[in-house]
């Protein structure tokens, strides 16, 4: 539990840290503070997999909670198709919202799920691997 | 430079469609020749599109249509088009087709994919033409650009012959990651350093070990899930080449990893 609080206060550190950086858009800045906050669970999950952490199934199911979480702020997040210099988000992104909330939704499903049945270290290694599908998927049309 | 060889041995060589499987997605056909966006890897359509600042290229029907794709050619026609840049008519393709890479193709990865080819399907997407700047709208001009460009000799004399051709030849990493000259032929003496992009605006960025830091194993992962060591995703084309990478052999990935990281100096971009 410790090591889940300090992923936590991790992922808030980085963000505060990054949401220092004056991008001149605060809708830019909150999909992108959201995205690193994705990454910053999916190092987490990683690393209990690599045996850099212990794992625990509690832990594994917080931290695909927190990524259900955030996947289901993602079209809300990116309603607004402000964009600074500094963004990767593709313009495709409003040329097909529906196509892009439907594959938020997908990967908040899918975590969802995930979250339910991570058990052991074959369980993490699929949900990763699950996860990083859905995540390639929506980056492959909708991230520059 | 357009001379007929002889491809009678070609013909006494035996495919294997599973094996030519594995090379299809090494090779990373579907990377650019399905449709825009089609997540089926086996609908070779055509469509896509490649800003280049000689003019705009769209990725051909190759599927085995016989109107649109290639489904009148024989086995002598793809093995020209792939490693020698030529169509059926003996005129030059544009470079966009990575045939500079594809030109080491063994016989046997070329025709097991030849073998594995024909069992994709024939879809009956019209082709889009290229709208290209002038002079390079003239074929012929190819022929010089052969001449300068169209080199046949292995770009880094290393050991690691595998790793070498997974990534000089079938994977033609160097075709978005290696900048270009004033003609667009690759700039060996900048290999691997980073390019413009081809899908517009943006930088394809340097895999030279200058630049890329991460481990072998890191590299690996990479190729296997997406995940950067800092847990970003793949995205655009990388995304599409990853879902091939993602089901090669691990002995092969490791090969890709330990050529890249022993390029060497290279010119920076």
């Amino acid at each position: 539990m410790i090591k889940l609080a300090i992923v936590i206060v991790l992922s808030i550190f980085v963000t505060s840290v990054f949401a220092h950086q004056d991008l001149g858009s605060e809708a830019v800045e909150a999909r992108m503070q959201s995205m690193m906050k994705m990454a910053t669970n999916m190092k987490a999950l990683g690393s209990m997999m690599k045996g850099v952490e212990p794992f625990t199934a509690n832990k594994a199911k917080a931290i695909t909670e927190q990524i259900t979480k955030i996947a289901g702020q993602i079209p809300a997040l990116f309603k607004s198709n402000e964009t600074v210099r500094k963004s990767e988000a593709s313009p495709a992104i409003w040329l097909n919202f529906s196509d892009f909330t439907s594959k938020a939704r997908d990967l908040e499903a899918k975590s969802a799920e995930l979250s339910k049945s991570i058990v052991s270290i074959g369980d993490l290694k699929y949900a990763m691997k699950s996860i990083g599908t859905s995540c390639r998927s929506c980056h492959r049309s909708y991230k520059d | 430079m357009t001379e007929q060889t002889d491809y009678a041995h070609l013909g006494n060589i035996s495919g294997e469609p599973i094996r030519g499987l594995y090379v299809f997605r090494a090779a990373g056909c579907a990377s650019c020749h399905t449709a825009p966006n089609d997540e089926d890897n086996f609908v070779l359509a055509g469509g896509q599109e490649f800003k280049t600042k000689f003019g705009t290229f769209y990725a051909p029907n190759i599927s085995t249509s016989k109107t649109h794709g290639i489904g009148n050619w024989k086995l002598e026609d793809f093995s020209n088009a792939l490693r020698r840049g030529l169509s059926p008519e003996k005129k030059h393709y544009y470079p966009i087709f990575p045939y500079t890479s594809y030109r080491l193709m063994t016989d046997q990865d070329l025709v097991d994919l030849w073998t594995f080819w024909q069992t994709l399907p024939a879809t009956e997407n019209p082709n889009k033409s290229h709208v290209v700047s002038w002079p390079f709208g003239i074929r012929s001009t190819l022929t010089g650009w052969k001449l300068i460009n169209y080199k046949t000799g292995w770009v880094k004399p290393l050991t690691n012959t595998r790793g070498r051709y997974l990534v000089e030849v079938l994977g033609h990493c160097a075709e978005c990651h290696t900048p270009r000259n004033l003609t667009g032929g690759l700039k060996r003496n900048a290999w691997m350093s980073g390019a413009d992009s081809t899908l517009g605006e943006g930088r394809i960025p340097s895999i030279a070990p200058r630049d890329l830091n991460w481990t072998e194993e890191e590299i690996v992962e990479y190729l296997l899930t997406g995940f950067t060591p800092e847990y970003d995703v793949a995205a655009g084309k990388m995304a599409k080449v990853i879902e091939h990478t993602s089901s090669m052999r691990l002995g092969d990935l490791q090969a890709i990893a330990k050529y890249l990281k022993e390029i060497g100096q290279t010119d920076k971009y």
